[in-house]
Formats: C-alpha cells, sequence, structure tokens
C-alpha cells in the first residue's frame, strides 16, 4: 500500500493552505536554510587559504584575520541552524496540532458505523501517528533533506571550481557510490521491516502465552510454548544478523572508497601538477576535505527515504478521514433543512423496518410494534437477536434499509438529528466514563447544566450518599475506567447523566455486570424512580427485571416472535416459555 | 554501589558462555580503533612529503618513489581497515544472540509461576519486561555488548588519538584540549534538562491517547447526549498543553544538537590560532597542523559518547533488575518431582480447606470440607462471590490452600506429582482462551498424538463438526490474533473439545453453560455420558436448569459450604438452598 505513488501534487495541493497559514515560518526557516548550508562549506576553505596564503607569507596578521572569519562563519551559522530548526518545527507543531484537532472534530461527527468497522487503536493511530509523521516533514526530516541536498550540490560547485577535470573525473565514483547506497537502502528497508514484523510477533506470543498461563500450566505444554517461542526468536536473531552484517559490510566498503580509494586518487592526479605549481597544497587540502565530507548529506537523505514515505503515506490516510463526511453533512443533504417540530404525545411506531450491518446479512427483518407514550417497553431474546440493533436504529446511529419509524406520525429521519437524540436519555450496558471528574461526566462538559441539578440527579438515583463519601464531592477525579469507583456506583452515575437531561424517552441496556445483592436492589430501585415518569425501552437479560412491564417484545433471530404482558406470553409463546425455562427452573423440578 | 556490582557480575557472568565472541571483539575493536588514528598520521606524512619536493622544484617533477610508498601505506592501511570494518556486525550479533537467550530463560522462569506471581505482575507489564526492556536500545541486549564495546572503542580512539598528538607537538595537544571540558560541561548540563523535558511530553502524549481512547469507545453516548462540540474542548486543552511541551522539547533538542555539532569547530578554532602561529614559527609543519585538526575532529564525538556508558548503564541495570525480580519472586508450592504417581483418580476429598489471595484479604472459603467419588458430577452452585471458582483452582492445583488439605485418593494433593496429576484431568476456563494457530492446533494442543477418531467424535460432542465445515478452510482454520472471529459459544465449545481431547479423569468446567442453549446443553451432557461414562466432573454454574444433569449440588455462599448433597434433598433440608433457587425462580410462578 504504502508506495512512493502516494508522493502527489494533490497531497501536496491539501497541504498547501496549512502551509499558507504558515507562511512567514516557512519563508524565513527556508531562508535560513539557504545561508547556512553555505556556510557550512567555508571552513575547508579557510584551512586551504591559510596552508596556500598565511603560510608562506609568514604572515601572522592574516591568520588573526582568517581565524576571526572562521569563528564569525561559526557562530553565524550555528545562529541560523538553531533558529532555522526552531521555527519549522514551530511551523511543524502548529500545522499538527491544527490536523488533530480537524481530526478529532470529523471523528466526532462521524456515523457510529464508522466506529464499527475501525478499531479504536487504529482511530488513535490516524490521529496520533499519522500527524506525527506529518510534522516530520516540516522539521528534521525538510532541514535534513534540503539543507544536506544543498549542502552536497555546494560542495560539488566549489571542487569544480577549484579544479574541473579532477572533479569531473570523481563524479564517475561519486555516482557509482550513489546508486549503490539508494540500492542498498531499500534492499535493507525489507529486511528491517521484517524484523519488526517479527518482533510484533514475539510481542504478541509472551502476550498470549502470559494470558492463557493457567491453560499451559494445566495441560502440561510448558515445553511446547516455549519450542514456538525459540523458533520465532531464532528467526529473528537470524535475520537481524544477516541484516545488520550486510549493513556494516557495506559501510566498510564505503570508508574504504572515501578514505583510501579517493585519497590515492587525488594524490595520483594532484601530486605532479602540485610539484609543477599548478595545484596548490590548500586545492589538494580542500578536495580531501570535501571528499570525506561529501557523501554524509547523501546517506542521511538515503536514510530518510522511508521516513518521507511514511508521511505520505500518512498525508494520504489523514486527508482521507477528513473529506469523509460527517453524519449531520448527510442529515442536512438528505432533508434540505425542512425539519419537522418533535412532538411526542401518542406513539413510536415500528413499521416494516429491516436493517443489515453487512451485505445479506439482514439483523432486523421486518419489525413490526409500538411504543405508547408513558409505557415501559422489554426487549427480549437472545445475544445476537436484533435488541441492541433495534434501539440503536431508534438513536439513528445506522440508517433503515428499509421501513421506518414513526414518532405521532412523522418519520424520525425528518426531524433534526440533535434535537431528536436531545429527546432520548441512554444508558448503555457497559458504564461508560469519561476522563474527568464526576460533574463532567454527569453533564458531559455541558457548562448550561449547572451544579444544582446535578445534584438533583443524584439525590434522584439514590446517589448523593456516596458523592458525599467522597472528599472533593462532585470535582472528585474519575481514575481511567472508573477504577476508584464500584461497578454499583458507575452504573448510578450512568443513570444521573441520564436524566440531567430531561430526556422524554429513556433507553436502558440493562447491565449484566456482576454486582452484589445489596447494590442490584439499589440499582433496581433506581431504575424504577428514573423511569417512573418518562416512556422507557428497556433491553433486559435477566427475565425477572422486566415481567412487570407493560409489554414484553421477544426478539429471535431478528424477528419479533411475540409479544405482549409476561402472562400473556406464558400462555401464548413455547419459545418464551423455553426462554423463561433456560432462566429458571420449572416448577416441578424445583419441588 | 553494591547493588551496581550485582549487576556487573550478573553481566559477566552472561558473557562466561561466550568467551571466545568476546575475544574475537576486543581484538577487533583495538585493531579498528588504531588503523582509525593512522589515516590522519598518514595524510600528515603526505603534506610534508609534497611541502617539502614543491620547495625543491628542481629534484622533484612527477610522483617519485616517496609518493608511491604513502600511495602503498594508504592501500594497505585501507585494506586492513576493510578487513576488521564488519566488526559492528559482530557486536549486533552479540546482541540479539543475548536478546534471544534472556528472554528465552526469563519467559520460562514466568512459565512456573503461580498465581501469586500473576496477582501481582500484570500481563502488559511482564510482555514488556520480555520485549522492549530487552531489545530496545538502548536496554540490556544492547548495553550487555554493543553499549560496553562502543565505549571501549571510544576510550581507545581517545586515547591513542591523544598519544599521537602528543607525540607529535606536546603543546599544541595542551593549548586544544583545554576548550574541551567547558564545552562538555555545558553538553551534560544541557542533556540533563532534556530527560526531564522530555518526560513531561511523554505525559502529554499518553494523556492524549487516553482521551482519544475514551472518547472513542464512548462514541454513542457522547451521539447520544449531542454534547460533541462541548466535548472537544478538553481535548482542546490537552493539545494546548501538549503544545507547549512539544516546543519546549524542540528548544532544548536543538540546542543540544547545535552544541553537538558544532562542539569541534570550537576545537578547531584553536589549532587555527596556536596551530596557525607555530607553522608561520616553523614550530610545526603543514602535515602537523592539519593532522590536529583531523584528529581533534575525530575524538570530539567519541568523548562525548563516552558517559553515555553511564547513560545507558543505568538504564540496562533497571531492567536487569526487573528480570531478576521476575525470577526472585516465590513460588508458594514449589514442584518437587518424583512424588507419589496415581493411575486412577479414585476419591476427591476437601478437609476444611480456608483460602484468599493474601493474609490481608479476607478468606474466599472457610472450611469447607467435602467428598466425590469416581464417575460423580457435581454443580457448584451459589451467588456471585461464593467461591465457587475458587473450588476449581484448589482442585487443579493452580491455587494452594491457607488451611486445611486437599485430598486425592486419601493422598494430600502436596504429596502428588503435579505434572502427572495434571495429564489427567480436563479444564475448560470461564473465559475460553483460545491461542493463535488453527482450529484442529488448539483442540490438540494437550496433546502431542491424537486419534483421528477421538478427533471427530470430541468434534461431535462440542457440536461442532457442521458449523467448522462452514469455514473455507475447515479446522485449519486460523482463531486468535489476524484469524476469524468466533462467537463466545463457539471458542467455549472449542475449549470443551480441548479439554476433552486429554481423555481426562476428572473434568472442570467453570461456568460455561451460559453460551450453550438448552438444547446444545442437554445433548453435550447425554454425548458426555455416552462417551466418557466413567467421567468425575465439577461444573460450576449460574445456570439452575444445569441441576438436571447432575447427580449432586455443592451450594456455597460467601465462602460457606452450606449444602451438599441431591438437589431432591437438600432442597428440603436446607432453607438457604430453597431461598437461592426459588429466589431467582419466583417470578415464573
Amino acid at each position: 500500500m504504502e508506495k512512493k505513488k502516494f508522493i502527489n501534487f494533490k497531497m501536496i495541493k491539501e497541504l498547501t493552505p496549512y502551509i499558507k497559514k504558515e507562511r512567514w515560518l516557512f519563508l524565513s526557516g527556508l531562508t535560513m536554510m539557504l545561508i547556512t548550508s553555505t556556510l557550512r562549506l567555508i571552513d575547508p576553505l579557510i584551512i586551504g587559504h591559510i596552508v596556500d596564503k598565511v603560510v608562506p607569507d609568514n604572515d601572522i596578521g592574516k591568520l588573526y584575520q582568517f581565524a576571526g572569519l572562521f569563528v564569525t562563519v561559526i557562530v553565524l551559522s550555528g545562529l541560523l541552524t538553531y533558529y532555522q530548526v526552531i521555527l519549522l518545527s514551530k511551523m511543524g507543531i502548529k500545522i499538527v496540532t491544527r490536523l488533530k484537532m480537524q481530526m478529532f472534530d470529523k471523528f466526532l461527527h462521524l456515523p457510529v458505523g464508522y466506529f464499527d468497522h475501525n478499531p479504536v487503536g487504529e482511530l488513535i493511530a490516524r490521529v496520533e501517528s499519522d500527524c506525527e509523521n506529518v510534522r516530520q516533514l516540516f522539521s528534521d526530516l525538510s532541514v535534513t533533506i534540503f539543507g544536506n541536498l544543498l549542502f552536497f550540490l555546494g560542495m560539488l560547485i566549489v571542487m569544480f571550481l577549484r579544479h574541473f577535470n579532477v572533479t569531473l573525473l570523481l563524479l564517475i565514483p561519486i555516482s557509482i557510490i550513489i546508486i549503490s547506497l539508494f540500492l542498498l537502502v531499500s534492499y535493507l528497508g525489507k529486511f528491517y521491516r521484517k524484523i519488526r514484523e517479527l518482533n510484533s510477533q514475539i510481542t504478541g506470543i509472551i502476550t498470549e502465552y502470559i494470558q492463557g498461563i493457567s491453560i499451559i500450566q494445566l495441560f502440561n505444554q510448558q515445553k511446547r510454548v516455549i519450542s514456538i517461542l525459540d523458533d520465532k526468536s531464532k528467526i529473528k536473531r537470524n535475520t537481524d544478523a544477516r541484516a545488520t552484517f550486510t549493513e556494516y559490510s557495506f559501510w566498510g566498503l564505503f570508508g574504504f572508497l572515501i578514505e583510501t580509494v579517493f585519497i590515492v586518487i587525488l594524490i595520483y592526479l594532484l601530486a605532479p601538477q602540485i610539484l609543477l605549481g599548478l595545484v596548490t597544497l590548500g586545492t589538494l587540502i580542500v578536495f580531501i576535505q570535501y571528499t570525506q565530507r561529501i557523501f554524509w548529506p547523501l546517506i542521511m537523505v538515503s536514510e530518510n527515504i522511508n521516513q518521507i514515505q511514511r508521511a505520505f503515506a500518512s498525508i494520504y490516510r489523514i486527508f482521507n478521514i477528513l473529506n469523509l463526511s460527517s453524519e449531520y453533512d448527510v442529515d442536512k443533504g438528505n432533508e434540505k433543512h425542512k425539519y419537522q417540530p418533535i412532538r411526542f404525545d401518542n406513539l413510536i411506531e415500528f413499521r416494516n423496518v429491516s436493517f443489515q450491518y453487512k451485505e445479506d446479512e439482514l439483523i432486523l427483518n421486518n419489525i413490526n410494534f409500538c411504543i405508547k407514550k408513558g409505557e415501559k417497553v422489554a426487549l427480549v431474546g437472545a445475544s445476537g437477536s436484533g435488541k441492541t440493533t433495534t434501539i440503536s436504529l431508534l438513536c439513528r446511529f445506522y440508517n433503515i434499509l428499509s421501513g421506518g419509524i414513526y414518532v405521532d406520525g412523522i418519520h424520525i429521519n425528518d426531524f433534526d438529528l440533535k434535537e431528536w437524540r436531545k429527546k432520548i436519555g441512554l444508558v448503555l450496558q457497559d458504564v461508560y466514563l469519561f476522563p474527568g471528574d464526576i460533574r463532567e461526566n454527569i453533564r458531559i462538559y455541558d457548562d448550561t447544566i449547572v451544579d444544582e441539578k446535578i445534584f438533583e440527579a443524584l439525590e434522584y438515583v439514590g446517589a448523593s450518599e456516596m458523592i458525599t463519601r467522597l472528599k472533593n464531592g462532585i470535582a472528585t477525579e474519575i481514575m481511567e475506567r472508573g477504577q476508584n469507583l464500584s461497578v454499583g456506583e458507575k452504573q448510578l452515575l450512568s443513570f444521573a447523566r441520564a436524566i440531567v437531561f430531561d430526556p422524554e424517552i429513556i433507553i436502558l441496556d440493562e447491565a449484566t455486570a456482576s454486582v452484589d445483592v445489596l447494590t442490584e436492589k439499589k440499582i433496581q430501585k433506581a431504575m424504577d424512580k428514573i423511569l417512573e415518569q418518562k416512556t422507557a425501552i428497556i433491553i433486559a437479560h435477566r427475565l425477572s427485571s422486566v415481567i412487570h412491564s407493560d409489554k414484553i417484545i421477544f426478539f429471535h433471530n431478528g424477528n419479533i416472535i411475540a409479544a405482549g404482558t409476561h402472562n400473556q406470553l406464558l400462555n401464548e409463546s413455547n419459545e418464551y416459555k423455553k426462554l423463561v425455562n433456560l432462566q429458571f427452573l420449572s416448577h416441578k423440578e424445583a419441588g | 554501589m553494591k547493588h551496581n556490582i550485582r549487576n556487573i557480575k550478573w553481566i559477566i557472568n552472561e558473557w562466561r558462555s561466550h568467551k571466545l565472541m568476546l575475544s574475537l571483539l576486543l581484538f577487533l575493536t583495538l585493531v579498528s580503533a588504531s588503523v582509525t588514528v593512522t589515516f590522519p598520521l598518514i595524510i600528515k606524512k603526505l603534506l610534508d612529503t609534497l611541502q617539502y619536493m614543491v620547495e625543491r622544484p628542481e629534484i622533484y617533477s612527477d610522483i617519485g618513489p616517496e609518493l608511491w610508498a604513502i600511495i602503498w601505506l594508504f592501500i594497505i592501511v585501507g585494506l586492513v581497515k576493510l578487513t576488521v570494518s564488519t566488526y559492528p556486525g559482530f557486536r549486533s550479533l552479540m546482541n540479539t544472540t543475548f536478546e534471544y537467550v534472556l528472554r528465552i530463560r526469563y519467559f520460562s522462569e514466568i512459565l512456573k509461576k503461580d498465581f501469586n506471581f500473576f496477582n501481582i505482575f500484570r500481563t502488559g507489564d511482564l510482555v514488556t519486561r520480555l520485549t522492549s526492556d530487552i531489545t530496545d536500545f538502548p536496554k540490556i541486549a544492547w548495553f550487555m555488548c554493543s553499549g560496553i564495546f562502543r565505549s571501549l572503542e571510544s576510550f581507545t580512539k581517545i586515547m591513542f588519538c591523544i598519544a599521537a598528538m602528543f607525540y607529535l607537538n606536546w603543546q599544541l595537544t595542551m593549548l586544544t584540549l583545554i576548550p574541551l571540558p567547558i564545552m562538555m560541561i555545558i553538553f551534560y548540563i544541557t542533556s540533563n534538562k532534556l530527560h526531564n523535558s522530555f518526560k513531561k511530553n511523554q505525559e502529554a502524549i499518553s494523556e492524549i491517547n487516553n482521551q482519544l481512547e475514551m472518547s472513542f469507545s464512548g462514541i454513542k453516548i457522547i451521539k447520544a447526549f449531542v454534547c460533541e462540540n462541548k466535548y472537544k474542548r478538553f481535548f482542546t486543552d490537552t493539545l494546548s498543553k501538549r503544545f507547549k511541551t512539544e516546543i519546549r522539547l524542540v528548544t532544548l533538542n536543538t540546542r543540544i544538537r547545535m552544541i553537538y555539532e558544532y562542539i569541534d569547530y570550537f576545537a578547531q578554532i584553536a589549532v587555527i590560532v596556536f596551530g596557525g602561529i607555530m607553522v608561520v614559527t616553523n614550530d610545526i609543519t603543514i602535515g602537523t597542523f592539519f593532522a590536529f585538526y583531523t584528529f581533534l575532529s575525530m575524538i570530539i564525538y567519541p568523548i562525548l559518547d563516552l558517559p553515555q556508558l553511564f547513560v545507558s548503564g543505568k538504564q540496562a541495570f533497571v531492567n536487569i533488575d526487573r528480570l531478576e525480580e521476575i525470577k526472585n519472586y516465590p513460588i508458594a508450592k514449589p514442584v518437587i518431582p518424583a512424588k507419589n504417581k496415581l493411575s486412577k483418580i479414585e476419591t476427591i476429598s476437601f478437609e476444611d480447606v480456608s483460602f484468599s489471595y493474601s493474609k490481608d484479604e479476607i478468606n474466599i472459603l472457610n472450611n469447607v470440607s467435602f467428598n466425590t467419588k469416581k464417575g460423580e458430577r457435581a454443580i457448584i452452585i451459589g451467588p456471585i462471590g461464593a467461591g465457587k471458582s475458587t473450588i476449581l483452582g484448589l482442585l487443579t492445583g493452580l491455587l494452594t490452600p491457607q488451611k486445611g488439605v486437599i485430598k486425592i485418593n486419601g493422598i494430600p494433593l502436596d504429596e502428588i506429582d503435579l505434572v502427572d496429576f495434571r495429564e489427567k484431568i480436563g479444564y475448560v476456563p470461564q473465559e475460553p482462551f483460545l491461542f493463535t494457530g488453527s482450529i484442529k492446533d488448539n483442540i490438540i494442543f494437550g496433546k502431542d498424538s491424537v486419534s483421528d477418531d477421538l478427533y471427530r467424535s470430541v468434534l461431535d460432542i462440542v457440536q461442532m463438526k457442521r458449523e467448522i465445515q462452514l469455514f473455507k478452510e475447515q479446522d485449519s482454520t486460523r482463531v486468535g490474533q489476524r484469524g476469524v472471529t468466533l462467537s463466545g459459544g463457539q471458542k467455549q465449545r472449542l475449549a470443551i473439545a480441548r479439554a476433552l481431547l486429554r481423555q481426562p479423569q476428572i473434568l472442570f468446567f467453570d461456568d460455561i453453560t451460559a453460551s450453550l442453549d438448552a438444547d446444545n446443553e442437554e445433548n453435550l451432557w447425554n454425548d458426555i455420558s455416552k462417551q466418557f461414562g466413567e467421567i468425575t466432573c465439577f461444573i460450576v454454574s449460574h445456570r439452575l436448569s444445569t441441576i438436571r444433569y447432575v447427580d449432586n449440588v455443592i451450594f456455597l455462599d460467601s465462602g460457606y459450604l452450606i449444602a451438599k448433597g441431591q438437589h431432591d434433598l437438600i432442597i428440603k433440608q436446607y432453607p438457604e438452598y430453597r431461598n437461592f433457587v426459588t429466589g431467582s425462580r419466583q417470578i415464573s410462578s
């Protein structure tokens, strides 16, 4: 995938507005780079001049002049290099921060379906690693590449000016070395990719074995897993050894060429001319110094080629994401801003609703049911039968394939998406807590919700006692994944969150998490309370909690096979009876 | 200090098995360093010879034997250097060898550990210790060879260069070396700041990663509560914090790089001024002048590199300690071989067994006693946290009781060869853990050779045959990393197959029936009865309907054994059990 063809003008065009915004940083950085690359050429020339001019004339005054010049050049080029790196890096960081912000914003507004197909780790990598790769383009990379190429060209020019013929001859071995250098880099690239791959395999193997340690011990398979790890590690060591030996042999040859072959060629070509007085000793010194330095810029560039490729592959991915349309865009585009006002006085109807995540895999098949205002409706059925999908469609997380959901006769797609979701209070099975304190977790960063309202909500769900126990009250920071709260406490917070926004409809994916009896009772009480005044849809995993619902809808493989009250269903549906049997012992056996 | 000596001893001990390789490395390092120092000396000779010849144009007009000699000198020294030039390859070969040896050794140590160990060490932490702690630059493996030998190389280079400089002209040597310590001090002061700034930036990075992870995992909540735009606020805050740390880091980094790159220029100023004067006053030749110039640029980087030995050493020592910590963590009950081996398991008994995960924690089990006989099927039942799974852990020897004994055939479990005992059991964990590999690999995990008949009949029992047919590659289908995704129920049934394939005398099912529906469960038990009639079973379950398929019920509550016996009997005798069973079902009546 990550080929060079990704370096194209389209991507540069996409980046241009970002660079334009920082054009002063960009231009001044570039100018400084030009100057510093030139200054780096000077010091061998000064040595040459000292040898040619100062020594024969025995002129100490001139020596001080050259020394002064040398110091000036060093200080000047040092300062300029410093500011050039700082300015370009600053630009890179600025651009990347903007990119990250935009990507985060984009992700927040993408449809939920996007998150089903892309694991969280991938998404983080998109924001973090891809943006950081781009940043390289503006700091280290651009400096090394442009700076070093300029330096290389500069050296060639000075050498041509000093001695045209010798330089022309030297061009032959120089170009051979350049070509083999680039061949080597791409050859080694393959090795290093393989080593990285092996490394991650080894990490994977070890992780798995440690996670499954009790299985390995109980099945007496220690020897087997050691030998698997041993094999993989050996392959890695051998690959590693081959790569490094190839690389160092090349560097050895390379060193031989510049330290020995080039100098011998130089002596052979220049010595006769020096003896004839056609060329100065200083020129020889300049040539020796330059030939020893001329390849380092190229090595630096060649080492960075992979990074450039990576950066452009990242740019490609970043703009692919930024160019996706958000769910509000889709919504607005379809409805042309003609939203119906939301009124929910009577009925929510599912009419012939079908839905599939993947082509030809119907998850919901022609679903029909209705919910009256104020009713409590329970969805039951095995996992995978379509309960969660049903409530996701009601929240408009996905687009319905055919049929529709109507609220007092109006299709929910005719409502403004945001306004519609504000009518719903969602409580998920896995309680989701955000980084931040309890206050922010309940009001989800909505400043318009004042503390009093938060306390009210906590009191309502019976969580105020737990808050008073905390030293910082609602300002208590929640640790990663809510480690400082019990399962029950987390559940209560998610109830408080659902009612603080005062929704008309509550959707509850009932928790099956292991909680102790006491907490379970507390949660049940809170649940009953928050459902009191609302229309509620409950996904039930345990029948015991929903048998008193106004209506139970029994899902099976994407169909509704029965609907009614608990007693109705017990009489009418064999499948329901079976489900009851599965969860409880039958009457007779219980004795 | 004592601690450092211990780590150095540890490294020397590791070195012992590679004496030949290490001596070769030592030899190559010395040759390479001395050859490197020769080059500026030959160039000096060249320049001086040329200077001498230029001043006598009447004698020398072309390359004579003097210059040819120098050319040959260049070629010979160049070839020597070329020959030894692959020695960094040997260094890195040693690195990877150490890496390999250490990883396998400490991984084997981990395999011997028990629950106490895994309670304390998290998987991620252990993986880090066995991978990046060993592999990464500049950690253990790198330090053990490259780190030490590179420093040795730097040190020899510096010494050889300084010796050569003193030999050429001691006054100039003194004058040119003076500015170096000052520059080095500045360099190290700045480097130390870098560490701090780097740490701060790392913190900012992981904060951003955390926030990204939380946001993406909670996307449904964010959307359902329509707070996308408000939610962005916290990310903006973190990003601007990161912006600051990044800028600070870049500034410091650049400063260090500047010092690093320009430090030799400053040393060269001394050569130009003092050396220049000496050339003019004929105290030194042009060749010497140029040689000093080259020597100085040759020793700057080694000098800056040398203290790196201590920095990376510190890091490596920490990582070595982390490895040793794994090895030295005590095992509660070390495996002692050559104990009793049982051929048939006849009875299993718990006598007054109590267990807790550590002294400070409350007991998970209190004085639990019961007996089971061969062929008995027992369900272990009770509320969450009653200690059900703990009983299985104790029976399989994964856990050891604080008090009381577990006896097999009347012999305490401690005195039984655990490896041999485990050959006779089949265990299905609560979380069906499968390893990366094919479906077949996973099923035959516990066996070296398996007959086709047995394999097929086991697949039949767990009712996976038809489902496997549906996979494109049948039982060669990969599961685990980069494999197909199996449903929880499928994984569970593969885990059951894996246990059954061992033809065990005892089966342990840790709450497995949750992923089987009622029909499947019935079939499973019928088939097990048919094909493994004699088998003893312990089943932890939450599903009361499983009681139909067992002989006895072991009812636990909060770590106490309340009742053991047939369901029909104990439901009459024990109100606690009756409440538990009927409490769950009162609504269905």
